[in-house]
This record gives C-alpha cells, structure tokens and sequence, in this order.
C-alpha cells in the first residue's frame, strides 16, 4: 500500500506513511476534545515526557492507502516562545484552533501561528474555529479572516457533534501526500455525537462563511 | 547573567532574565548564590520565577531559599511549569506554594500554568494560609467551573472577609457555571478595587450573579467585564448597580454584545450616577448612531475623562460628529485617546471630529483606521494638523479605503456627509484660527499616570 504514496512521509514500522501534525491554540479552545473523538488514537496515544505532549496516532483510510497522523497535542496554557520548540520541531503539517465563543481565542490566533513558523517555515496550515454549536458566538464568519492573509485554510468545526471532524485531515492529507483528488474511503470511528447540529444551521453557517470569503480584504496586517 | 537586579522603593525584586528554559537545580543554585552575594536577603521583597520551567530538585531548592527571605510580600510563580507532565507540573506547585510563612505575602500570581482543579488543589495550602493577600491573578490557567469553587473555598477557609484590593481572571473556562462560584468571593472581599473577569465565556446568565454581587464592593474602582455575554439582561443589571458604584473610574465593556439596546441602558445609567469615569471601553459592540445620542451625553458631561474606546462598531459620520459636539466645550483637558477606528466614518465625520480636536489639549491618540475617509481629506486634514502645530498628537488614518477603491457604501455614506458638512467645514475654519496656547501642566503628571495603566494593561496580558 506504501507504494503508492511518494512523500516525505515517516513509515510506522508497518510501512503507513505517518506525519506529525502539531496541534495548537489557547487553553480550553477543545483541542484534546477534538482529538479524542478519534477512537483508534485515543487507544494508542503516547506522552513525550521531555516536551510535555500527548501524542495521539490517528489513522485514516485513504483511496491511495491508510495513512497516519501523529497529532501533537500542547497544552494552550503555555506562553509563546522558546520552552516550545520541542513540539514544533519536524512537524509536517498544524491545526490551530480557537473558540468561537471566545474573541482572545481568535486574537491570539496570530501568536500561535508566529510561533509556529518560527519553527516550521513552510508546512501546510489549517485554521479551525470551534464550538459552532454554540448559538452566542463571539467571532462571527466576517470577523475570521486570518487565514485569508496568511494563505491557510479554514474550517467551522463542533467537536462535540463531530461536524467537520474530518475536514482538516482530508486537506492536510491533499497536501502533504500532493494529490488534490485524494479522498477518505472509510469515515474513521469518532466518539458519538454530543450535541447535533440541525442541517438548516449547517447551511445556515456555510452560506454566512461563503459570502464572508467574497469580501475582499483591507491591507495585509498582522493584527486583527 | 541569568537575573535581572530591580530596586522597588521599598526592596530588591528577584526574577530571570527573558530567555525561556528548562532550569536545573544546579542552574538555580548558582543564579541564586550570585544573586545573593550582592543582594542582602532581608531587602528581597519580590520574587518572580516565570520563564524557567521547575522540575522536583529545582522547585525544592526554591522552596528552601524562599522561607529565608524574612520580608517578602509578594509572589508570581506565574509560567514555571512549561512543558511538565500534569504530575510533575503539579508537585512543583504544590512544593512551591508550601514553602513560605502564613500571612506572609501581599499578592500572588499564579497565571500561565495549566491548572484545572488539580493544580488548585496542588496549591492549596499558600491559597489557604495567606490570608493578608490583596492582589491575586489567575490569567491562562485553564480554570471551569470546578477549579473555581475550589480556588473560593480555599481563599474563604475560616471565613471572615479578606483584604483582596484585585482580583484578576482572564482567559479561563470559567463559563456561567464558573461564574456563579466567583460570588462568595465577592460577597466577601469589601475592599476590592479591581476586578478584572474578562474573557471567560460567562454568558448573561452567569454574569448577572456577579454582577449583583457588586453591591458589596463598593470601593471599586476598576471593572473589566470584557469578552463575555451581558447584552441586555447584564446590561440592565449593571445599569442598576451604577448608584452604589460612585468610585468607578475605569470601565471595560468590549465586546460584551451590548448592541444599542443594551448600551443605551449602560450610557443612560452611567448619565444618572455620581461615576466619574477615566477608562470607558464599549468597543466591539455593534453600536451604530442610535446609541452615539447617549454616548454623546455622558460624554459631555463626563469631563475626567482619558480614554475614549469605542472602535469596531459602526456609529459612521452621524455617531462621530455627535461625538465630537460633546468634545467642543474644552472642558475634556485630560482625554488622551480617542479610538474610534473601524466604525464606517466617512468624510465629514473625520472632518467634524478635526474641528474639536484643538479643544481637546491633552490628547495624544486618535484612531481612525479602518474607517471610509477618501485619502484626499486624510491628505488635507494631516495638514491641518501640522498647522496646528501638535506634534505630540498622533492620529492614525491606516487601512482608510482609497480613492479608487469608492463604492455603494460611499455614495450612501456621502447622503449623510452632506448635511454635516456644512456645519463642520465653518467650524474647522474657526478652530484653526483661534488655536489654544495655553498648556496644561498637568499633562506631564497625566501622562506618568497614564503609562502606568497601560504598563498594568500590558503585564496583565502577559
């Protein structure tokens, strides 16, 4: 299965091409919810004790093959700077994620990605804001428009309803294995849904982002 | 050189340099038995350990040093446990915060460690046995609603009121459930001065609690509510609590959905009380002209006034130029900032705003970015600025929409600007010429005070 990937990829031992995905974002934003929702890696997970991370290996059925992604998990608590090079060093791709119901989530957006970079130069990036559930949003889909200036992509995500769950994986995994067309032919086994989300809300938020991304920016500018 | 040398008046602060690391117990011996060569341990007020990761040996080497420093009063193991497995993070904590006398220190910062419930528990015997502490913050400590009532029933053990003048929570989980376990605290700290509960994604009905909680701590001085839920039930709840606030000097409300209902009621309340604000901060808040009536209002007659924040909203030209009415009397000397950036003002708001700003002689920034002034006025109106000859004030006209760049929103935006000009232009005419000489003295004094604020502010970020 290997065989049909021609990557950077790391291989397991079991020869599936494995990447590490840094996962970053203010304290209580849901990154360990999000990646818990993934059964399999929370079966396997492992804690590097010299960097201070939980590492959660999550597997994905792919038409080319299964892949692996070793998700970093940090801890958002941490200040920026120096103590966290451990966790970005050889990261292939990042997920960083805020909280809609909360605006120093978003405005700290920028920290964590100037952090990141610092490190990792040049790997594919996806911006995800979470809690969409939630009806009292603090960032509405007009105001998140970092990823816009910085070229990443981005995606609503509800990790208790396990909306968009897979989304960010599908576009890393486009990007890292260098095939646009690449799609997930198995849904991975994700902890039941929590909360739902009713479709009409889903359309609802889709269209809002749509319309959202036609707006065209004011000048590049590092602060939100 | 791993130490930074502080005096404070009244002693010596120890604390790192900039450089985040892991930190040995060798290291910290030899920093500490250097530092200690020079400094003389009963001068040592202040001790700040954030930046350096503690393992076990290093935080019991801390712990043995501490109890010596016979005159410390105040504590920051903020950001010392980067990068430690939750157990080990914890025991550093919990072998720090045993290390030092009962009722020995005046403040205490905890911020930038990931706590939860066990890291409180982790430190409960400094949070249980210091009961003359008047500062505590925790800011990033990943606290919800357990962590919270935990943290209160240590500081309340044994009852009584405390002497707690700040209380600082910041980027927490707290959310509505958290918040209603902030109360006992409150209900008990009558000599709070600062309370800062900002970014804690406490909706309406956790925030009306606190809120009603205040009517015990009538000596506030400082309330920052911001980034979370008050909208019109919180709203209507600190509208009531103005009468028994008269201290009140700095409020922030940004990004609290008021929208213009809400504010309204804010704006109306404040108008009717005996505050007499320095800070206001209703920022992000969906106001559109309709509440600039109010705004207008108390701001007229709010003469203290320093800062002035009321950016990303859309009060457009109409908002502004009321605005600015309320600013012409010359009775606001000591307003320093005026941030009205990202509020859709066009041509003849900033136009009529430039026609006041001669009155206004203490004033050092004004924001108007991110707004829809045609760069031919921004061109003419940083003319008239240096005729005026105010170099100390700067006014920020960034990501103001360019003359090419006109769309719909101007044409409609110009429908407004019409009438307004007419009054505005003859006025910038006459403000011009009779330019204020007279300085005001206390502008120096202010601007101290002022750098302070935002020395605190910047801190608090940290």
């Amino acid at each position: 299965m290997a065989s049909h990937f021609q990557t950077g990829a790391q291989t397991d031992g079991t020869n599936v091409p494995t990447f590490k995905i840094i996962l970053v974002g203010d304290g209580g934003v849901g990154k360990t919810t999000f990646v818990k929702r993934h059964l399999s890696g929370e079966f396997e997970k492992k804690y590097i004790a010299t960097v201070g991370v939980e590492v959660h290996p999550l597997k994905f059925h792919t038409n080319r093959g299964p892949i692996v992604f070793n998700v970093w998990d940090t801890a958002g608590q941490e200040k920026f700077g120096g103590l966290r090079d451990g966790y970005y060093i050889q990261g292939q791709g990042a997920i960083i994620m805020f909280d809609v119901t909360s605006r120093i989530t978003y405005k700290n957006v920028a920290n964590w990605h100037r952090d990141l970079v610092r490190v990792c130069e040049n790997i594919p990036i996806v911006l995800v804001g979470n809690k969409v559930d939630v009806k009292d949003r603090k960032v509405k889909a007009k105001q998140i428009t970092f990823h816009r200036k910085k070229n990443l992509q981005y995606y609503d995500i509800s990790a208790k309803s396990n909306y968009n769950f897979e989304k960010p994986f599908l576009w890393l995994a486009r990007k890292l294995v260098g095939d646009p067309n690449l799609v997930f032919v198995e849904a991975p086994a994700l902890a039941p849904a929590e909360v739902h989300i009713d479709d009409t809300y889903k359309a609802q938020m889709e269209a809002e982002l749509q319309q959202a991304q036609n707006v065209a920016l004011p000048d590049e500018d590092d602060d939100m | 050189m791993c130490v930074n040398f502080m005096n404070l008046s009244s002693g010596k602060v120890f604390c790192f340099d900039n450089y985040r690391e892991r930190i040995s117990e060798e290291k910290l011996e030899k920093i500490f038995s250097e530092y200690f060569q020079k400094v003389d341990k009963n001068e040592v007020v202040e001790v700040r350990l954030g930046g350096k990761s503690f393992d076990l040996e290093a935080a019991q080497l801390a712990a043995e040093i501490l109890p010596t420093l016979v005159n410390l009063r105040v504590v920051s193991f903020a950001d010392v446990i980067a990068g430690r497995k939750e157990e080990e993070g914890h025991g550093v904590l919990r072998v720090l915060s045993s290390s030092l006398e009962s009722d020995q220190l005046y403040e205490l910062d905890l911020s930038d460690n990931a706590l939860g419930a066990k890291g409180i528990e982790a430190c409960k015997k400094i949070l249980r046995q210091q009961k003359k502490l008047q500062v505590i913050r925790f800011c990033n400590n990943g606290l919800a609603a357990d962590a919270i009532q935990l943290l209160v029933s240590y500081l309340l053990e044994g009852g009584g009121p405390t002497s707690l003048k700040t209380i600082h929570f910041f980027n927490n989980l707290m959310e509505s459930e958290g918040a209603k376990n902030v109360v006992p605290l409150l209900e008990f700290s009558p000599e709070l001065e600062d309370l800062k509960l900002a970014s804690l994604r406490v909706g309406e009905e956790g925030i009306e609690p606190v809120i009603r909680a205040l009517k015990n701590t009538t000596l506030l001085r400082v309330l920052d509510l911001s980034d979370n839920i008050l909208a019109n039930r919180g709203a209507n709840c600190l509208g009531r609590m103005f009468p028994l606030l008269s201290n009140l000097e700095t409020l922030i409300l940004r990004d609290t959905s008021l929208g213009d209902k809400g504010a309204t009621t804010i704006l109306q309340c404040l108008e009717r009380s005996e505050i007499r604000l320095k800070v206001l901060d209703i920022s992000c808040n969906e106001l559109t002209a309709e509440s600039c009536k109010n705004l207008a209002k108390l701001v007229e007659q709010q003469t203290c006034l320093e800062r002035l924040l009321v950016e990303e909203n859309d009060i457009g030209s109409k908002g502004v130029a009321m605005l600015a009415k309320a600013l012409s009397s010359g009775a606001h000397s000591r307003l320093v900032e005026l941030n009205l950036a990202e509020n859709s003002i066009g041509t003849a708001g900033a136009k009529a705003l430039f026609s006041v700003l001669i009155k206004l002689v203490s004033l050092r920034n004004v924001n108007l970015s991110g707004n829809w002034i045609k760069q031919v006025v921004v061109e003419e109106l940083e003319d008239a600025l240096s005729q005026i000859n105010r170099t100390e004030l700067t006014v920020s006209f960034s990501d103001n929409e360019s003359e090419e760049e006109e769309t719909e929103e101007y044409e409609e935006e110009d429908e407004d600007d019409i009438s307004l000009n007419n009054s505005v232009d003859a006025d910038v005419d006459a403000t011009l010429e009779t330019r204020n000489h007279s300085r005001n003295e206390d502008i120096n004094a202010l601007k101290d005070e002022f750098a302070k604020i935002s020395v605190e502010k910047q801190a608090d970020e940290k």
